[in-house]
């Protein structure tokens, strides 16, 4: 399967990495580049393997033998001259399996730590079936939490501490690194590297629950002075001042939303749904599921079990006019 | 003297013999000067206890010496009258009465009892003034006067300010009210409402009443008003519901509110400004009331005064101490969080703080800083201090000097596994690192637990024997942290937990503390919990109750129990002590379980609530009690009747 | 290939193609979709009285409302954690059994013990400080709560209603001479021990029937 799809990947290398968002044959950090170059190697040597062999075997299948001059000289003989053969064969083969034992260990150690030691490091906490993330600092002040788009500066390695509310899930960007596991009651650690600009997705990479195959996320990886822009414009709360026409809608908004939902700088400071503050600023709404468009936040809020049935958000019962209210409000929260 | 007399026996050098001359000299000089001091010493110390022995329950003179602790008396009312909960400025809660002493304590009996037609947790000490005594209940905070000259003690005047039930919701201890205070002829306490009212002390009308906050954020005010000059300090309470602690400075003759000073938020919020100078470097900063919280969760950190203020007439300084941080998950509030569970000293007149010190920095287990700081004069290593002597939620006594803040030293008084110390050098506790509990994983036996090595309830000094008589706990508790979200009105604590005895069995113990030696000097092991108010009078006892409602006089220099009477419910409340018309030294407390003394409740022998206050004397004289029939003389009938608020009906 | 092995992986595949048919992504496969039973209207709710009707008429209403998550365990267990997470358990100790808040694992309900009366207690609030959920939590999830505290052993069933309001609980002895002066549904209570809180027998048989009372004692 994988030598097949790889043929396939050779054959388009370009359009594979954009159309296959998730495809891991195409890494763009050092907390992946060392696995795929690995992965490709030994897919190579497997492949010369192969095909070595294959044509060994055929060889000595259809190869022709000297016919005897006369039926006088059919003699019982062995053939000989196989033995450098096996001498040959076992000792290329027991020096390539060693390198690519070594290889792998060293690619293995490439990946299990960053190279130099990481500069931000995030808290990500899985819950069934979204991503909340803290972002640490010495400063209490500079540490917020900014859920299921992840954003990191280009360049430098950042350190993921995963923990889970509820079940085993795994924290998985297929095109930055390798999968770990969000076990609960352990925190376990991964680091991701972003060498180029772009949007990575990820995705939960272990079963958890009904809803398993829409828990992804984006991780963003920006230059290092529009990752410090956006992480000031994520540290501050909601505009104090909200234009009276949506005064309605955020008052509607904290007493019906609140509960689960914070919005900083408003009254709501519920913790056990995604942080709201800065709803505007994401690409994608429910965990990567939708777009973040207005008409989606809308069926979003309107039946949400209708778009991600099983989902722990309950389907509210919100008048119209309600609903586009807190739409319209939710839509200033850049 | 051996080396002196052998320099005379073996006839020395004239210079020797001149050494010798001049150590002899510098000696006699020596204790000439000291005992000059001591004979000047002695009676200026007599004069500053400022007993002023007019009436015939005059106070005795201390037998001091010139390095004994003292206090300052002020505002050094009547001896036999009780103004304030505390009875002075300095939180002594020292009566110069001396007419119960060891020799007849033993006599004290029932002289008459009062029920105030409430049930929950009583927590008040009752005033006394003009032969009058002025009671505040829990919830609905009735307030009574009652007239001392007449048989029966009858109602002179009650009020109900009818706070409103919605409050009952928001109380995390029990709809408690830590009791009133008397100033310009008005009796001063807080609604559990978040109002403070004034009530004519002669005529039981409302004078004032001034809306300090909004209740369904959960707000609510239990604490008792100092009142000092014209301005009323009083504090919120709410630690468990994510509110913003203050402070605030009332006018005592309108109610109109001067100033406020926030507990956590800006140096603008916290009233920092200047003349700002806490002793220890993690203090030192701009904005730290906000840059030790992830952002906005200062404005939620609470931080509240709910307990104490104490007052030095010297430096016009008052201090009071902060609740824990909100919520009481630390995962969810990385930072110091200041000024939680802190101590703040403030100019009394504008409010701006003049330094402050963090007990618990970033409280991980409910450790308030609210406890009272009782101030004393100290002689400390040989030096005299200004000093204030506070045992801590967090199981440390600390002696600290209360002009600059710094903590002169710290051991703990009952059992604590939490830390390995205070590391004096830097004022910051060791935590042990196990100890600190991390979300949704169970921390068993941590002690002390939430509520402390100590809680709220008062100490109380004497300066006759220059030791502090607190009621303290000896428990531990099991913690799982939940996250919490922040719903306003509803809790923002996160703290399951399950308290039981530490070793020894015992969950409650009386002590007297030596404050500059750092260490017990005798104890009472209690089995039930000790949450009452300590009481010390000049006749060397001291009073104390516990949670089954055993009322205790023991001695105060041996720490034997000399008298134990059984009261109808558990003894939450502060004992006082007061002269009757009659010149009769009475003692007076109220029996009433409740408050945090509930988490003890499934005890077996755990008293059912009540609300009688109880009133002894000598041999039970008074004249409210004779053979003969006596009849209450007039009175009025108590207000609201019909309530039956506060728990079930 | 031959016919026979063609045609062998055609049905390999048709049965391959069948079967993941079958596993389209299942509505209510996790119980936080909708309860298994219809949810009551709101109207219904709004209409159960708090206490006692004037005339002592029985109110026939709070006993046909039932938990729409009566038969579903895991309702129990959301409402569980929603208990801790919207900060019951803060008022109402971790096993609600009270602090600030009243226990709710004992049989006395000052606002009534039914499943309906419970409802609206968590959805209108209360005067001594319990606050009103509604709109912070749809019905659906304030059910699940119920769910939860029925769970505790202390609530009553629908059809317990009359019986909660008498003071009467499921198996008290009934002296013979006060029987015929009892309303029908007290003296039909349902004699199962504690609180019978799942059993469809208690939701289908409403409080009609039985004689009315014969007179005043």
């Amino acid at each position: 399967m994988r030598r097949l799809s790889l043929a396939v990947a050779l054959a388009l290398p370009i359009a594979a990495s954009a159309a296959t968002p998730m495809s891991y044959l195409r890494t763009f950090g050092p907390a992946g580049d060392p696995g795929t170059a690995l992965g490709y190697g030994l897919g190579i040597v497997s492949i010369v393997v192969m095909v070595v062999v294959t044509v060994l075997v055929l060889a000595g299948i259809y190869r022709k033998r000297p016919r005897p001059a006369s039926a006088r000289e059919l003699t019982v003989s062995r053939d000989e001259g196989g033995l450098p053969w096996i001498y040959i064969g076992v000792g290329v083969s027991t020096l390539v399996l060693i390198a690519c034992a070594v290889w792998t260990m060293l690619t293995v150690a490439a990946v299990a730590m960053p190279a130099h030691a990481a500069g931000l490091t995030l808290q990500v906490n899985a819950a069934q079936w979204w991503w909340n993330v803290r972002y640490r600092n010495a400063e209490p002040l500079q540490v917020f939490d900014a859920p299921n788009e992840i954003h990191i500066p280009v360049g430098r390695p950042v350190r993921i501490e995963l923990t889970s509310s509820d079940v085993i899930h795994s924290f998985w960007i297929p095109q930055l690194a390798g999968k770990m596991d969000v076990i609960p009651g352990q925190t376990n650690v991964t680091w991701l590297q972003a060498d180029r600009p772009g949007v990575y997705r990820g995705q939960c990479g272990e079963y958890c629950g009904v809803q398993h195959a829409h828990m992804s996320m984006y991780v963003v990886a920006d230059a290092p002075e529009d990752y410090a822009a956006w992480a000031a414009r994520q540290r501050a709360p909601a505009s104090s001042t909200v234009a009276a026409a949506l005064v309605g809608g955020q008052q509607a908004f904290v007493r019906n939303c609140g509960a689960c939902h914070a919005v900083r700088g408003t009254g709501a400071g519920g913790i056990l749904g995604p942080d709201l503050t800065h709803l505007k600023s994401r690409r994608t709404i429910a965990a990567g599921m939708l777009p973040n468009t207005p008409g989606n936040l809308s069926a979003w809020i309107a039946n949400a079990q209708a778009l991600k049935p099983g989902c722990r958000m309950p389907t509210m019962a919100l008048s119209g006019p309600e609903l586009s209210a807190i739409v319209a409000y939710l839509d200033t929260l850049h | 003297m051996q080396r002196i007399r052998a320099h005379l026996i073996s006839a020395p050098s004239t210079e020797a013999r001149d050494r010798c001359r001049d150590r002899l000299r510098a000696s006699a000089v020596a204790s000439g000067s000291l005992l000059a001091l001591a004979l000047i010493a002695l009676p200026l110390a007599a004069d500053a206890q400022g007993a002023t022995p007019a009436a015939q329950g005059a106070a005795s003179a201390p037998a001091a010496s010139a390095s004994a602790t003292t206090a300052n008396f002020a505002p050094n009312d009547p001896p036999g009258e009780w103004h304030s909960q505390a009875r002075d400025y300095a939180n002594t809660r020292f009566s110069p009465l001396a007419d119960v002493n060891a020799g007849n304590v033993s006599r004290l009996k029932v002289a008459w009892t009062f029920a105030d037609g409430t049930q929950n947790g009583h927590e008040a000490a009752p005033l006394v003034l003009d032969n009058t005594m002025y009671l505040v209940t829990p919830f609905p905070n009735i307030s009574y006067a009652l007239d001392l000259t007449k048989a029966g003690a009858p109602i002179k005047w009650s009020y109900a300010p009818n706070p409103t039930p919605v409050a009952i919701g928001k109380a995390c201890c029990d709809t408690v009210n830590r009791g009133g205070a008397y100033a310009n002829g008005k009796i001063i306490y807080n609604l559990l409402d978040m109002h403070t009212i004034a009530v004519d002390a002669k005529t039981g009308k409302e004078v004032w009443r001034t809306k300090m906050g909004d209740v369904t954020h959960g707000e609510t005010m239990t604490m008792a008003p100092l009142v000092v000059g014209n301005k009323v300090y009083v504090g919120n309470s709410g630690g468990e519901l994510g509110v913003w602690g203050w402070l605030a400075a009332l006018d005592v003759d309108t109610g109109k509110e001067l100033w406020r000073a926030y507990s956590t938020g800006t140096d603008e919020q916290v009233k920092i400004g200047p003349d700002f100078k806490p002793f220890y470097s993690w203090m030192k900063g701009k904005d730290l009331g906000k840059t030790s919280w992830p952002p906005g969760m200062d404005r939620t950190g609470a931080g509240s005064v709910w307990a104490w203020v104490s007052y030095d007439p010297e430096t016009n300084l008052i201090y009071y101490g902060t609740s824990n941080p909100s919520p009481r998950v630390p995962a969810q509030r990385p930072g110091y969080n200041l000024w939680t569970s802190a101590i703040f000293a403030r100019d009394a007149t504008t409010g701006m703080a003049k330094w402050a010190y963090q007990f618990t920095p970033h409280d991980q287990w409910d450790y308030d800083g609210v406890n009272e700081n009782v101030l004393i004069d100290v002689n400390f290593q040989g030096k005299p201090r200004k000093a204030l002597i506070h045992f801590d939620r967090n199981a440390f006594a600390y002696l600290m000097d209360r002009t600059t803040g710094e903590v002169l030293s710290a051991e703990p008084f009952a059992y604590q596994n939490w830390s390995k110390g205070i590391d004096l050098k830097t004022g910051m506790p060791i935590v042990v690192p196990e100890m600190q509990p991390r979300p949704n994983v169970k921390l068993p036996n941590v002690c002390p637990p939430d509520i402390g090595g100590k809680d709220w309830q008062p100490s109380a000094f004497s300066p006759r024997t220059g030791l502090v008589y607190a009621g303290i706990f000896n428990i531990c508790m099991d913690v799982t942290d939940h996250p919490q979200s922040y719903i306003a009105g509803t809790p923002y604590d996160g703290m399951e937990m399950k308290r039981f005895a530490a070793p020894g069995g015992n969950w409650g113990e009386f002590m007297a503390w030596d404050p500059v030696a750092g260490k017990k000097v005798w104890s009472i092991k209690e089995k039930f919990m000790t949450m009452s108010g300590a009481l010390a009078t000049a006749g060397d006892i001291v009073f104390y109750g516990t949670a089954d409602g055993w009322f205790r006089a023991v001695d105060a220099r041996s720490g034997k129990v000399l008298w134990s009477y059984k009261l109808g419910s558990g003894v939450i409340g502060q004992p006082m002590t007061y002269l009757g018309p009659d010149k009769r030294q009475y003692v007076a407390v109220y029996s009433g379980v409740g408050g945090a003394a509930m988490v003890s409740s499934k005890m077996p022998g755990f008293p059912p609530r009540g609300g009688t206050l109880y009133v002894f004397s000598i041999d039970g004289e008074s004249p409210h009690s004779a053979a003969g029939m006596l009849q209450t003389e007039g009175g009025a009938a108590a207000a609201r009747q019909d309530q039956g608020m506060g728990g079930k009906p | 290939m031959s016919i026979t092995r063609r045609a062998g992986a055609l049905a390999l595949v048709g049965a391959g193609a069948l079967l993941l048919a079958s596993c389209g992504r299942s509505e209510g496969d996790s119980t936080t979709a909708a309860p298994p039973q219809a949810s009551p209207s709101m109207e219904a709710i709004a209409a159960v009285p708090l206490g006692d009707l004037a005339g002592a008429a029985e109110s026939h209403l709070a006993a046909t409302i039932p938990n729409p998550y009566r038969d579903d365990p895991q309702a129990a267990q959301q409402g569980h954690e929603l208990f801790v997470r919207m900060n019951c358990a803060g008022c109402h100790g971790y096993g609600a059994t009270g602090g600030m808040g009243p226990n709710l694992t004992d049989a006395y309900w000052r606002y009534g013990g039914a499943p309906v009366q419970i409802f609206k207690s968590i959805h209108d609030g209360r005067p001594q400080g319990m606050p009103a959920w509604n709109p912070a939590l749809p019905p659906q999830e304030i059910w699940k709560l119920v769910a939860y505290i029925q769970s505790l052993g202390g609530s009553y069933s629908a059809g317990q209603f009359q019986a909660s309001l008498q003071g009467d609980r499921a198996g008290d002895n009934v002296a013979p001479e006060v029987q015929p002066t009892l309303s029908g549904a007290a003296a039909s209570a349902p004699t199962a021990k504690g609180a019978d809180n799942s059993s469809a027998n208690a939701e289908a048989r409403p409080d009609a029937g039985g004689p009315p009372p014969t007179g005043k004692p």
